[in-house]
């Protein structure tokens, strides 16, 4: 199920776009993080959180869903495969336990968010600067393994190479 | 030597190797896409203000 060229380049945008879209869009969650612990000022502190808030909802999950989505066709759709090299699927079980863990972390942003709202004064709530530092490294080691792309298949990915190298085999046409 | 072997020799000596190629693009689509990203999130926040 190899894509046409075209359709295996929009592919390719699409994901590198959602994938490192999403690191970008955790790069400026940590700044909203590190300005709600570091402000003295009130109505910052409870924006911070506020924002913090949206974009986890409106732009980290889509981008995780899509990043997810995207590098599963992108893997299916050429010749790399889902399951055939060790840095594809390492890729995929990194994005995987990173998204779970962005959506299971979202509540406790959204609970936050409405304690500083509702609250007269919201600095010394707890960071969630474990989490975002934790989710960018994450995120960079994906990034860093899509582009130097290490050597290594999988048993399936062998197994899979020596059928096709067979059915090769069989397909040529004795010459005269 | 003339212009063009110079100007041939002095491309071959500014060719990054393979491993610094690979390193500067990772720093270059982490920055510009993931500015992208920060683009988005600026965008977005105020939604639920």
């Amino acid at each position: 199920m190899i894509m046409r060229l075209r359709l295996r380049k929009f592919a390719l945008t699409a994901h590198v776009t959602s994938s490192i879209g999403w690191l970008g869009a955790v790069v400026a969650f940590l700044a909203l993080d590190i300005t709600a612990q570091n402000s003295r000022d009130v109505q910052t502190v409870r924006a911070a959180y506020l924002a913090m808030a949206t974009l986890i909802w409106y732009v980290l999950i889509p981008l995780a869903v899509a990043a997810l989505l995207t590098g599963i066709v992108q893997s299916l759709g050429t010749t790399w495969g889902l399951l055939r090299h060790y840095w594809v699927l390492f890729k995929l079980v990194l994005t995987v336990v990173a998204a779970i863990l962005l959506v299971q972390y979202s509540q406790t942003v959204a609970d936050r968010a409405a304690v500083a709202a509702s609250i007269a004064d919201p600095r010394g709530l707890p960071s969630f600067l474990l989490h975002s530092v934790g989710g960018l490294v994450v995120l960079l080691v994906v990034t860093i393994l899509a582009v130097f792309k290490p050597r290594g298949m999988t048993r399936y990915g062998w197994r899979k190479r020596r059928d096709q190298q067979r059915k090769d085999e069989q397909r040529k046409v004795p010459v005269p | 030597m003339d212009g063009e072997a110079l100007t041939t020799v002095v491309e071959s000596l500014m060719i990054m190797s393979a491993r610094l190629r690979k390193f500067a693009l990772t720093v270059h689509v982490i920055s510009s896409v993931g500015w992208l990203g920060a683009v988005t999130s600026f965008l977005l926040s105020p939604l639920r203000a």
